[in-house]
């Protein structure tokens, strides 16, 4: 297990290197950059732009701009942002719990509804409840959320008055928008673990404990299940990094706080330090959260345990 | 007598399917007394596995349904039961043991776990307590280090190791009834002859009555007190074990009984082989089922299904028995004189002895992930194959032939040593010439369901060596070849649009033949080439293939684990263990006079249907080790009865005791004169 983690810290430097890497080259060979953006609105001349320019360090090149940054972050200093000179850190700690909590309760739901369809799909294969099941899979999964989105708005917030439509204040705005988000991943693992729990309730093994005088119950929950929930937790890790990218949209729709609107409005301001930071950030959720699927394949499955105990 | 433990009577059951009701088995009526072991057997689609299932009622899962008939234990009907109460008697009252014991345990739970989760079921023992008695389930079944076994997961057991384990976990609550269902099918003999053993053995102990399910009339010798066989759904002979292979009443019996080679059989003669294929559920022939295949087929027999009818205790369901039992020496000798007379002409005998491959000090090995140590898969093997010969190999699975095979043909490559083909170094030749060279030698594969691709029709796979390796161009020459090669392996010329689904296993190894012979080859690797089939089809494969052999003076590496196949077929046998040779003679020879313990264990681990009910007990003890942990010294060793401290030290190598007869062991020359 040790193995396993040193293994994925060092795996994660080459991530996060590589990820900031790319976000600053783009950043630094677009042909426009923030002071263009600040001059935009100012409508100031050209030499005072020049001296922006040189005070920022802009002007400087490529390699010295980004071991700069680098040396930086290894300091513990992840920059300012280049249009109001708040620290990016702060930036970031104000609005990085409104987007985790909202990934967070979205796998939650996208984990409890997508497990209950997918298993009672399978075990009740070509039934209503499979056409069903596979219906709302398929929906989540084609539904865009801008618009799923407006649409539970519309029902539940304007029409019934259940929720409030927008803000990020309390439980209560969670709701519709990580049912929205929630739903997306759903579609996902109904249909993951759909088909793998067909695959399993094929197999030999399910025969002999049907014959060892097991309820079905057992056959089911305690065996095929945890056999077919291997595959499943592939496409959660896949799906709650989909997440933290696709929180930008919602966060949008229901004008929330957090990281997505964050790196979204930095994005348009070409205001370097905040995206960097925020890539930053997310590359570590990433990556923390894929090692999470890792260790826990090994405790559903003991023949990954024994191979990475080796 | 005493009252029937199981009693099934006038069972049909259904399969629901897409086109509709499929009917898997019709009118099954059998009993089994308290501890009495019967035994179904039949080819596969004879719907023996399916009748084990409907007693279970593990049917009721696989969309199947009883239309008709009861299943009764002791008192209770197990057609009415709820499902409740069904799991009451599952596991407790019949348990069942499967064929594959590698997939037939739950790969993410311990043996340990699944064992007590049965003892806990229907025991309401503690956990500790049924823990505790798992191990002694596990030490009664002959599983060595028991307590550490219980622990261990399903992935980390051999298969024989396994199927010990799931007997264990069947006899965790004392069942009245154990069904086995092919429970040795999936093992290498030595493995089989052990489980045999210990079946018998525990049948006994535990008092139990035992339905088994086989397709070899050998491991039903072995166990059997009663036998049943089945063919296409319906019961066509039944009686004491004895009886039905002394004097079968039904002509599919004794067809079955005479495909298998028999040991002291000619070579030369063919095969008795019955005539045809099982036919599908979806169509059943007319009146008996087995007419289109029987020779004694009469009108009354395509018109009128006949019923079991009860002579001397032995019943069978054919309307010619009366007849063929008073005529007891015509019925014999039509089936003798009619066919298993008919023979191949001898080829000319091999005298000159011109080797077509030479293979010197031969090994591959394979690395292992992580480690400084290799799987020693093949370890300099030196051999001759002669032109013209079959060349048998045989061991266990583990000891490496199917990679010796491979490595022959440099499919892969060798890590040491030499094949020369035709007296030139495979090795020296570049892709091209190796490609060129490849048209001489092909392959046969044991699977016929995966060695063809699904998309392709038959006449474009047959068609593709002769386009690859003959350049034949137009297309009227393809054509009348491909026809040609489909009529001489036995197809007919109008399937030739169809697709490798429309036939049975039978027929896709058959095309199969007739793509490796499309190259016009002088050799033909052989790897398992009739191991999936069933027994009657099996012996039409052999047939065509020493046909063949005659005809176009073909060379074959036979590797097989069927010892009676292979004796059969091959000329010589080469046996190996871990990845060595440790035995060459003459098939007579090697049979006659084995001169390796090994061979020998392996020859008296075959089940014999001459032998009922005496099951040979000296066979091979223990497994095959690990190829990357080979054992010092002689790698037999371990599992040897007449090993020294020689043996520990010194590795023997095959040295020549008789003429041609060549074996690696210390005490060779000591067994000789035994």
């Amino acid at each position: 297990m040790l193995k396993l983690l040193i293994n994925r810290c060092c795996t994660a430097l080459f991530v996060l290197f590589g990820s900031l890497l790319a976000v600053f080259s783009i950043n630094y060979f677009l042909p426009t950059d923030v002071v263009d953006s600040l001059s935009a609105s100012n409508a100031s001349n050209p030499e005072i732009a020049e001296n922006l320019r040189k005070e920022l360090g802009l002007n400087q090149p490529f390699y010295t701009q980004f071991s700069h940054y680098i040396i930086g972050i290894l300091h513990g200093d992840f920059g300012a942002s280049a249009i109001d000179g708040e620290p990016v850190i702060d930036k970031i700690i104000t609005q990085f719990p409104a987007t985790l909590s909202l990934t967070l309760t979205s796998i939650l739901i996208a984990m409890i509804v997508g497990l209950t369809l997918g298993v009672l799909a399978a075990v009740h294969q070509n039934t209503v409840i499979d056409y069903v099941a596979r219906v709302i899979g398929l929906f989540g999964i084609s539904m865009p959320t801008f618009w799923s989105g407006i649409l539970l708005i519309l029902i539940f917030s304007i029409s019934l008055g259940w929720f409030p439509a927008m803000g990020s204040e309390g439980f209560s705005t969670l709701v519709l928008p990580s049912i929205t988000l929630g739903l997306v991943g759903a579609g996902f693992i109904v249909r993951v673990v759909r088909n793998s729990m067909l695959e399993i309730i094929s197999e030999n093994f399910i025969q002999t404990l049907r014959a060892k005088g097991l309820s079905e119950r057992m056959v089911i929950y305690r065996h095929a299940l945890r056999n077919a929930l291997i595959p499943a937790i592939t496409i959660i890790g896949v799906i709650i990094g989909d997440f933290l990218g696709g929180t930008v949209v919602i966060e949008t729709v229901f004008a929330r706080k957090g990281i997505g609107r964050l790196v979204a409005d930095a994005i348009i301001a070409k205001d370097l330090p905040i995206v960097q930071g925020v890539v930053f950030f997310t590359a570590i959720f990433y990556v923390v959260i894929n090692l999470l699927v890792d260790i826990s394949y090994s405790v559903i499955d003991p023949r990954i345990r024994r191979q990475i105990g080796r | 007598m005493g009252k029937p433990l199981l009693n099934v009577s006038e069972l049909t059951v259904d399969f629901k399917t897409k086109r509709g009701l499929l009917t898997a088995i019709s009118n099954i009526s059998l009993t089994i007394k308290p501890s009495e072991t019967v035994c179904i057997v039949g080819e596969s689609g004879s719907g023996k596995s399916v009748t084990s299932k409907a007693i279970m009622r593990l049917i009721d899962d696989e969309n199947g349904v009883i239309s008709k008939g009861s299943i009764q234990l002791e008192d209770q009907d197990l057609n009415l039961l709820t499902k409740r109460d069904l799991n009451r008697i599952r596991g407790k009252k019949i348990a069942m043991i499967f064929q594959e014991p590698s997939s037939a345990f739950d790969p993410v739970f311990t043996i340990g776990d699944q064992i007590v989760e049965t003892i806990v079921k229907h025991l309401k023992l503690s956990k500790k307590e049924a823990w505790q008695r798992g191990i002694e389930l596990l030490k009664k079944v002959g599983l060595s280090e028991p307590v550490i076994r219980m622990k261990q997961y399903p992935n980390e057991l051999s298969g024989g190791m396994l199927q010990r384990a799931m007997i264990a976990m069947a006899l965790s609550c004392n069942p009245d009834l154990l069904i086995a269902d092919e429970p040795t099918t999936a093992l290498d003999v030595t493995i089989q002859s052990q489980i045999i053993e210990l079946l018998n053995s525990l049948k006994k102990e535990f008092h139990m009555a035992v339905l088994l399910i086989t397709h070899d009339l050998g491991v039903a010798a072995q166990l059997a007190d009663r036998i049943v066989v089945m063919y296409a759904g319906t019961i066509v002979e039944e009686g004491k074990v004895e009886k039905i292979f002394s004097q079968p009443h039904h002509p599919y019996t004794s067809g079955l009984l005479q495909s298998i080679p028999k040991l002291d059989a000619k070579k030369e003669t063919k095969l008795f082989s019955i005539e045809g294929t099982i036919p599908s559920l979806s169509n059943i022939p007319s009146g008996c089922r087995f007419h289109p295949r029987c020779p004694f087929a009469t009108e009354k027999c395509r018109l009128e299904s006949p019923p079991l009818k009860n002579i001397d205790g032995q019943q069978s369901a054919c309307w010619h028995t009366s007849e063929l039992i008073n005529h007891e020496n015509k019925f014999h000798d039509e089936l003798q004189l009619g066919r298993t007379q008919e023979t191949i002409p001898i080829q000319q005998e091999v005298t000159e002895q011109e080797p077509l491959f030479e293979v010197r000090e031969l090994s591959k090995y394979y690395p292992i992930k992580h480690s400084h140590k290799t799987i020693k898969a093949v370890d300099h093997v030196s051999l001759k194959i002669y032109k013209g010969e079959t060349f048998g190999l045989v061991g266990e699975s583990g000891s490496g032939k199917s990679t010796f095979g491979r490595t022959l043909l440099q499919l892969e490559k060798p890590t040491d040593g030499e094949v020369l083909f035709d007296g030139q170094s495979l090795a020296a030749f570049n892709h091209r010439e190796l490609r060129q060279k490849r048209r001489e030698m092909q392959v046969i594969f044991q699977d016929p369901y995966g060695s063809l691709d699904p998309k392709w029709t038959i006449g474009s796979i047959i068609a593709e060596p002769l386009k690859t390796h003959l350049k034949k161009q137009s297309r009227k020459e393809i054509l009348a070849a491909v026809k040609e090669l489909m009529v001489k392996v036995g197809l007919e010329p109008e399937w030739i649009d169809r697709h490798p689904h429309e036939f049975s296993g039978g027929q896709r190894q058959r095309i199969g033949i007739a793509r490796a012979m499309a190259a016009n080859p002088s050799f033909v690797l052989a790897d398992e080439a009739v191991s999936a089939l069933d027994v009657s089809v099996q012996a039409q494969i052999i047939n065509l293939l020493k046909e063949l052999q005659q005809s176009s003076g073909l060379t074959y590496l036979f590797i097989g684990h069927n010892l009676n196949v292979v004796r059969h077929i091959s000329d010589r046998i080469g046996v190996m263990y871990l990845g060595k040779i440790v035995e060459i003679a003459s098939s007579e020879e090697l049979f006659e006079n084995p001169l390796h313990p090994y061979t020998s264990g392996l020859i008296k681990s075959i089940p014999s249907i001459e032998t009922i009910g005496t099951h040979q007990i000296d066979t091979l003890k223990g497994e095959i080790p690990s190829p990357s942990d080979p054992p010092s010294g002689c790698a037999f060793r371990t599992r040897c009865p007449f090993a020294t401290e020689l043996c520990h030290k010194e590795v023997p190598t095959l040295k020549e005791y008789q003429t041609a007869h060549f074996a690696a062991c210390h005490y060779a020359e000591k067994r000789k004169v035994d």
